[in-house]
């Protein structure tokens, strides 16, 4: 009888299912056309604009072929039918499946396709997009379905629900930024998974409970009450965070960190606290001038060849002869910021309620209250590092001036030279994350003269495209400058030579996921102190740019 | 019996809808569950049909629990009522050809025939239809598969003479194949079908007995005197409605028997010349037991 029912919503609904549908082969045509000939910026809006009134009409339209056969109420004709519920719900999933979801696999699976991705990614990436549209729109619309009786009661239901989930978030993001336990930067799909995972088994629940119940209120008060307990799901602390992404990742025993005992002892200088008054404001912000850098004395080994460390978090103890605790901080990476070596600068977003920041690897940022309190103290200095190792893939080349082609490990990528004629555009269409760091270099290929390498990262740990609701596809934009158009500058490689020249481009993946501790048994910390260290200004991230 | 409640309770929030109510069909009867407004007869035929839950007692229809229902149960109960949302956007011919398939004993030369009587429109869709069509259109859903019980909720609301007329044809023409179920306020359209009644008032079964039963212990009694008549102070328990015009005094008799009648009216009236003693109709009957319910 599923077939049998399915036949009969068909029949009532096919209006309705063939506009979505319509609406999604255009969603993926206009995005087609953005990537391949139209770039302006109102055709850029339009396709921002578009999928989210698809995205509305299929959410619209799984409420509505619940509501064929609603459920609330009592005087609906199908109650007093020998339907069997078990056929009805199963009739229901299919008409989702197959007029929402399959044209939606084939819609996507095609623009990618058209694009130039390889069958197989381009499969990969739609079937991504439909599983998590099902989770995120198609499961809690029909969860909102079957808990109304008519798309009116829904579109009130779902107001009051989503205006009370936005109240929660308000209410849990009113807390000063820095001292947020949220799982920070290339962490985030993992709180963003669980969440949407969590709404999915309560969507299940729901409607499972609803068809072979059939308990309205009771349905209600237990979505609205699961639905607030998601909530903090999305805030879900870094150290579970880490721990998941630690074990779904290779392990990575071969790399040693050790304190450095060979290390000569630095001399402390006078008046070289990172921002202190004298030092001329050097830091904008109050924390930033507050703060002081110490050099540990680190030794790190057995790194692979292409490889970067970067510093997801550091939690930093600092304990007196008697055992007691004298210091603890906790530093966040939470930028999109690059160095080589070591990754991850302080910033704004450093965590403001302990005033640590998460910086290179050898590198720990103090508040200088505590520094001038404890620095000629012997301390016992334990740090516990949260790592992500990242290997080098081989370098690829593009001209300055390439129309859309398949890069290695980046996609469909194009280049030109910008509108004000002083800036290499890098774009690039992918069916995967897109890699997590990248170095770029201008470089003459006859004369191998370069511009200063770029170096970005925009992190995403996500093994999958994260959050594919326009399109199944990714896109990233880099500008890299080759030319000052105020002449006070002058680059090797500069606008007489950029045709010529190319872009070298050396991308880095995520590896391992891993944690180390250091422990300094009996450490003074003025002997760290770095006077030639400068923080660099955590706000002078790039261009790198992830818009979808 | 085909339907069998006890003690049944079932709450809307606050408001007890059906407060400890017995009832039992028996097979092949066709049942008149009559009642005011608010009595709670909607309510209990949807506790039988398991469209609402009751909050206390138990009914069986069919020999099962009214909660356990099962698609064997439910493709031999027809059910047609006046609130009934039917799938709007399918058109009559579609809306039948769509339950056939859930009904094994479904009978299409009946369904064709059913149409016809009906004059309904196969191929209008049934938003497209009026409150008595779309009526109609749910019994034509009702009936083609023979249930063996067929519950009708006030099935008469609303419709004009002539729909009624074609409605009950349609009753009448099945009437002898199944038990019926029928709660209405149109008494005098289902009178001639009942062949028993259950009175139901504040969400209980006040009395249930057969028509035969009902309609042989009620009468309208005028008794005319010698003199000027007046309403006496102490009332047999089975006089209802009773008043004084003249030298006559009128009432119903809800418990007539006529050697009782003759007793009560020699022991409690003198100078009586003459004891007119008429049947009355189901609705004269409902009338006067509903407002002696409400004056109590």
């Amino acid at each position: 009888m599923v077939w049998h029912l399915f036949k009969k919503d068909l029949r009532l609904l096919w209006p309705f299912a063939l506009i979505v549908l319509l609406g999604q082969a255009i969603n993926g045509a206009l995005h087609f056309v953005r990537d391949h000939f139209v770039t302006t910026l109102p055709f850029g809006y339009v396709t921002i604009l578009f999928p989210m009134i698809v995205l509305l009409g299929m959410a619209s339209l799984a409420v509505t072929v619940v509501h064929q056969d609603p459920l609330p109420g009592s005087a609906h004709d199908w109650l007093v039918r020998p339907i069997v519920r078990r056929d009805l719900l199963p009739a229901k999933l299919l008409f989702v499946m197959v007029l929402i979801h399959l044209p939606m696999l084939l819609v996507d699976f095609s623009e990618a396709m058209l694009g130039g991705t390889p069958a197989g990614e381009a499969l990969f990436a739609a079937l991504n997009r439909c599983a998590f549209l099902f989770g995120a729109i198609t499961a809690p619309a029909l969860m909102l379905g079957a808990v109304t009786a008519s798309l009116a009661e829904a579109v009130l239901l779902g107001g009051v629900v989503a205006v009370g989930l936005a109240a929660v978030i308000l209410v849990l993001s009113a807390s000063p930024p820095g001292s947020s336990p949220r799982s920070p930067m290339g962490l985030g799909w993992i709180p963003t998974t669980a969440t949407h995972v969590g709404l999915l088994l309560i969507s299940a629940a729901i409607v499972a409970f609803q068809y072979f119940k059939r308990r309205t209120r009771m349905a209600r008060a237990v979505a609205a009450i699961a639905l607030l307990a998601l909530v903090p799901l999305s805030y879900l602390p870094f150290a579970p965070s880490f721990a998941a992404q630690q074990w779904l990742s290779p392990p990575a025993d071969q790399i040693r960190i050790d304190p450095d005992v060979a290390h000569p002892s630095r001399t402390r200088a006078p008046s070289t606290g990172v921002g202190s008054t004298g030092s001329g404001g050097r830091f904008s912000s109050p924390l930033q001038r507050s703060a002081i850098q110490l050099q540990l004395p680190v030794r790190i080994e057995q790194m692979p060849p292409d490889g970067i460390l970067f510093v997801d978090r550091i939690l930093v103890r600092l304990s007196g002869n008697d055992g007691k605790l004298r210091y603890r901080g906790v530093g966040n990476c939470v930028r999109n910021l690059y160095s080589t070596g070591t990754a991850c600068f302080p910033s704004e977003y450093a965590s403001a309620a302990t005033e640590t920041y998460a910086i290179p690897l050898q590198t720990l940022v103090l508040p200088r209250r505590v520094y001038d309190e404890l620095k000629s103290e012997p301390l016992r200095v334990e740090v516990d590092y949260f790592l992500t190792l990242f290997t080098g893939r081989p370098q690829v080349s593009l001209g300055t001036s390439a129309r859309l082609h398949p890069v290695a490990e980046m996609g469909l990528c194009g280049t030109r030279i910008d509108d004000d004629g002083d800036a290499v555009s890098l774009t690039c269409v992918s069916a995967q994350t897109p890699p997590g760091c990248m170095t770029i270099v201008l470089e003459d290929p006859r004369t191998h003269v370069h511009n200063p390498p770029l170096h970005q990262c925009g992190f995403d740990y996500s093994p999958v495209v994260r959050g594919p609701y326009e399109d199944p596809l990714v896109r990233f934009r880099i500008e890299l400058p080759f030319s000052d158009l105020s002449h006070l500058i002058r680059f090797p490689i500069d606008a007489p030579q950029i045709q010529d020249a190319r872009l070298l481009i050396k991308t880095y993946a995520a590896a391992a996921h891993f944690r180390r501790q250091l422990v300094f048994a009996a450490a003074r910390l003025s002997d760290w102190e770095a006077p030639w260290a400068q923080v660099k200004d955590a706000t002078a991230g790039g261009p790198y740019r992830i818009a979808n | 019996m085909i339907v069998h409640v006890d003690n049944l309770h079932c709450t809307y929030g606050r408001t007890e809808a059906l407060r400890g109510l017995d009832l039992a069909v028996p097979e092949g009867s066709t049942y008149a569950l009559i009642g005011a407004n608010g009595a709670g007869k909607t309510t209990t035929l949807k506790v039988l049909m398991n469209m609402l839950a009751p909050s206390q007692g138990a009914a069986t229809v069919l020999g099962v629990d009214s909660r356990r229902l099962a698609p064997r149960e439910r493709a031999q109960i027809g059910y047609v009522s006046e609130n009934q949302i039917l799938p709007g956007g399918l058109r009559v011919g579609e809306f039948l050809r769509f339950l056939r398939p859930f009904y094994a004993s479904w009978d299409i030369e009946l369904e064709r025939s059913i149409l016809q009587r009906l004059a309904l429109p196969a191929e209008r869709r049934i938003r497209d239809l009026s409150h008595g069509m779309r009526l109609k259109m749910a019994l034509a859903g009702a009936l083609p598969f023979r249930p063996r019980l067929l519950v009708l909720d006030e099935p008469f609301s609303g419709l004009d003479p002539l729909v009624r007329d074609e409605f009950m044809d349609q009753l009448l023409h099945h009437a002898g194949e199944m038990t019926i179920l029928i709660s209405s306020h149109e008494l005098a359209e289902i009178e001639n079908v009942t062949t028993h009644v259950g009175f139901i008032e504040a969400g209980k079964v006040l009395f249930e007995e057969s028509m035969e039963e009902l309609t042989g212990r009620s009468r309208a009694v005028r008794i005319t005197l010698r003199r000027t008549a007046a309403v006496p102070a102490q009332l047999p328990p089975g006089w209802m409605q009773v008043s004084a015009d003249g030298n006559v005094l009128s009432f119903v008799d809800t418990r007539f028997s006529d050697a009782g009648l003759a007793a009560q009216i020699d022991s409690m009236l003198t100078g009586v010349t003459h004891v007119d003693v008429q049947p009355i109709p189901l609705r004269a009957i409902f009338t006067t037991l509903a407002r002696a319910a409400r004056e109590r």
